[in-house]
């Protein structure tokens, strides 16, 4: 570490992060060469001030027997060869993984662990937070069709806010993306009271027969709601051409399970919005950024593209090593944004390479497969 | 062209047989329902012809059959190990010694036992097939529900989990043979969750016994019309007396190698009264003994990542680990919540500070736990204490799992569901 106040330099690295990153701007395409040398030099930094002051993962380094000194993970590349903290890891607090003084707590919602075991990330930077939204969600969720001109947009937010859910990383990043890209009339129909169906609905009838494109923000689940409340109620106009659907999160561990292509048939079918106008997001409690697919600049809907500051590979489930080209295996992330905590994560989330430097969900790796009648950790803690 | 895969194993009785198969896969609406009144039919008089066997004649046939299914070299057991092995991943050393410790203590004076205490009870309400649902994480599953079918005299329809579909038809044809009148009590079929067969039985079937995790229970639950009679996920232990040999300890990790550590009967944890570092050494050795005697099976991807991730957060919470191909030792700390393990023979250890603390240091585990096989302590200082917890069954170290006809799974007296 360079200068003589460790809490001054950690300071320091969290502003050049963040600098890299706005700088790096809403482009979330392939960085330059240049950029990526520098985002490499970035990440080693981190990992040293990781591994200085967070206890845990200094053990989990020697457990591995790669006890080097902090100092030694800051030399090129030497990053990439740092273990990979199971994101389950988030589950455990006392482990304190952090670098500074938590300043927010973000929590999982429990839906497949249980309510008392869900995944806290202490996190000390959400001013960084804000800063990766701002660098990362326009250029894959915003466009000309759906600005038609103007500097702002009518949002119907079906995520509960920071209000209602003091402790939701999602309900934090969706809430900034209201106070910085929503329109006054923006409505957020999702609170503790459950779904104001009737609130979406006119907001959605409002603008349609306006012929104003507007942005949804949802969770798959309670786009799967506001879907069902339509087939009751039917919009009579569809939504105007450049809408688009924000979607994220999947069905995991809720009472129902839908198909993706029915829910795409059903937006299609209830509000008029194709799938080349649904971005998906993939992000996680444990990660500060966020990776998106890139529909509206004609991408692959199924295949996420992280920013160039979230490095990620596949890890062979069965030797722990990179998977062998065109094989499936569970993601792993470098994420200078967790600079505040642990850097380097790896998911329980099994994805595939896709052609153009993107990944692919294939699912999530299970410990049930053949336990039958022993129980499992996730059955103790229901 | 494409060949077909060919059904999983069936045993269905009488003439219901071959269309039955084929219906229960796919067939139209009207036709399965036309088959499985005549499975059902055909179960219920092969239910009374059943009833009016003498039992020590079902015995004697349940015996045979069963011996013949222990024999290595017998032609039903030869057929059946290479998928049955495939199946459950067990190491063929591993297989035997499975079979052995769920079937042995079912052909002895258990057995005798089991049929005296049904003899006396009064007979079942009504004659109809009861509907058993079983797991895959076990060889010999359906060993447990049928020997206390033919002491109640009650026919059965064992549905075999899509994964394991080998071993229930091996040992209901292996029965006829040894007894013809068995012939039609009995049918082992498979079939894809949510299949029309499922819901149908379901509707028709009281009881239905289901083995399983609580995802496939919470599925079967709410459309069962009947007795819904659950064998749901349960954690066993060791327990460590301050007295306990090396040799005692050294025998728990065949509680924890057998069937690869995947029974509701497999010691996840150790809780240890004598001094820890003693009890990690000497587990560690029994695995490595275990290891060359019941060699583990393959595992799955997600086996061997679970096991390296909770090596990890073992690592990183600051415990000791012995880590070795024969298993994975994780020293805990003495107040941490008790975890479960992921598997191929991963045990957490525990200081346990006093006998008196055990009931509380489980409190969590309320209804979930299954056995305890203890060394160095006696069985009823532990019994007494964990009974209130759904404690099934106490054993000297390595002979947990080596349950007979009287053992009640789950606390469930299988002649009372029956």
């Amino acid at each position: 570490m360079r200068g003589n106040d460790p809490q001054s330099e950690s300071d320091e690295l969290v502003e050049e992060i963040a600098q890299r990153i706005g700088a790096l701007g809403g482009e979330a395409g392939p960085a330059t060469e240049a950029d990526r040398r520098e985002l490499e030099a970035l990440a080693g930094r981190v990992l040293e001030l990781q591994v200085q002051r967070v206890e845990a993962y200094r053990r989990l380094c020697r457990t591995r027997g790669l006890d080097l000194p902090a100092a030694g993970w800051s030399r090129p590349g030497a990053w990439r060869a740092s273990p990979a903290v199971p994101a389950r890891a988030f589950k455990e607090p006392e482990l304190e993984l952090w670098t500074a003084q938590p300043r927010i707590v973000f929590r999982s919602s429990g839906t497949t662990a249980g309510a008392h075991r869900r995944s806290e990330h202490h996190h000390p930077h959400p001013e960084l937070y804000r800063r990766i939204v701002e660098a990362s969600f326009p250029g894959a969720c915003i466009d000309q069709g759906l600005l038609c001109g103007r500097e702002r947009v009518p949002m119907l937010s079906l995520v509960p806010s920071l209000h209602d859910v003091p402790d939701s990383s999602l309900g934090f990043m969706i809430d900034h993306v209201l106070d910085r890209w929503g329109a006054n009339d923006s409505l957020s129909a999702l609170g503790t009271g459950g779904l104001d169906a009737d609130g979406a609905r006119a907001f959605l009838a409002e603008h349609a027969k306006s012929r104003r494109p507007v942005l949804v923000l949802s969770t798959a689940l309670a786009l799967a709601r506001l879907l069902d409340a339509l087939e009751e109620r039917p919009l009579d106009h569809a939504l105007a051409p450049g809408s688009v659907i924000f979607e994220t999160g999947g069905f995991k561990g809720s009472e129902r399970e839908l198909a993706r292509d029915d829910l795409l048939e059903r937006s299609l079918d209830r509000l008029g919005v194709p799938p080349s106008r649904i971005v998906r997001e993939y992000g996680m409690t444990e990660l500060t950024s966020q990776a998106y697919t890139r529909v509206l600049a004609g991408g692959d809907p199924d295949t996420f593209h992280a920013p160039p500051w979230l490095f990620w590979w596949l890890v062979d489930p069965s030797t722990g090593e990179p998977v062998a080209p065109r094989r499936e295996g569970l993601i792993a992330f470098f994420d200078l944004g967790n600079v505040g905590s642990i850097s380097h994560l790896l998911t329980e989330d099994v994805g595939r390479a896709a052609g153009d430097g993107g990944f692919e969900l294939v699912g999530r790796a299970s410990d049930a497969e053949l336990r039958g009648c022993s129980l499992t950790a996730e059955e103790l803690l229901r | 062209m494409r060949a077909r895969r060919p059904p999983p194993p069936s045993y269905l009785p009488g003439a219901c047989c071959a269309a039955a198969r084929t219906a229960a896969a796919s067939g139209p609406d009207a036709l399965l329902e036309t088959l499985l009144e005549s499975l059902l039919e055909t179960l219920r008089r092969g239910g009374e012809r059943l009833r009016a066997l003498p039992p020590d004649r079902r015995l004697e046939a349940w015996r045979r059959a069963v011996t013949r299914l222990l024999d290595p070299s017998s032609t039903a057991r030869r057929e059946l190990d290479a998928p049955l092995a495939g199946a459950v991943r067990l190491s063929a050393p591993g297989l035997q010694a499975g079979l052995l410790a769920i079937a042995s203590g079912m052909l002895g004076g258990s057995a005798d036992e089991l049929f005296r205490s049904a003899s006396g009870r009064p007979p079942a309400s009504h004659g109809d097939p009861a509907l058993v649902v079983l797991a895959s994480n076990l060889p010999g599953l359906a060993l447990q529900t049928v020997l206390p079918a033919l002491a109640r005299g009650r026919p059965l329809i064992i549905k075999s989990s899509a994964l394991e579909p080998y071993f229930a038809p091996a040992l209901l044809r292996e029965l006829a043979v040894a007894e013809p009148e068995l012939a039609e009590a009995f049918a082992a079929i498979t079939w894809a969750h949510g299949a029309p067969i499922e819901s149908a039985l379901l509707e028709r079937c009281d009881p239905v016994l289901a083995y399983g995790g609580n995802a496939a229970l919470d599925a079967l639950r709410p459309r069962a019309a009947g007795r819904f009679v659950e064998y749901g996920p349960k954690i066993s232990l060791g327990i460590v007396g301050a007295p306990a040999s090396d040799e005692q300890i050294e025998l728990l990790a065949r509680d924890v190698a057998l069937f690869d550590q995947r029974g509701c009967l497999s010691i996840q944890a150790v809780l240890s009264l004598a001094p820890i570092g003693r009890v990690a050494a000497a587990l560690a050795r029994g695995l490595d003994r275990q290891a060359g005697l019941l060699p583990p099976g393959p595992p799955t991807p997600d086996e061997s990542a679970a096991v390296r991730r909770e090596l990890d957060l073992a690592g990183m919470r600051g415990c000791e680990v012995i880590a070795t191909r024969a298993g994975s030792i994780v020293v805990e700390p003495e107040r941490a919540l008790l975890a479960t393990s992921p598997g191929r023979r991963f045990v957490r250890l525990y200081p346990l500070a006093s006998i008196e603390s055990l009931s509380d240091r489980l409190t969590g585990l309320s209804g979930a736990l299954q056995g305890a096989a203890v060394a160095g302590i006696a069985p009823g200082e532990v019994e007494s204490r964990l009974a209130p917890l759904g404690l099934s069954r106490t054993a000297p170290a390595g002979r947990l799992q080596e349950t007979d006809a009287r053992w009640h799974n789950g606390g469930v007296d299988p002649l009372e569901v029956l």
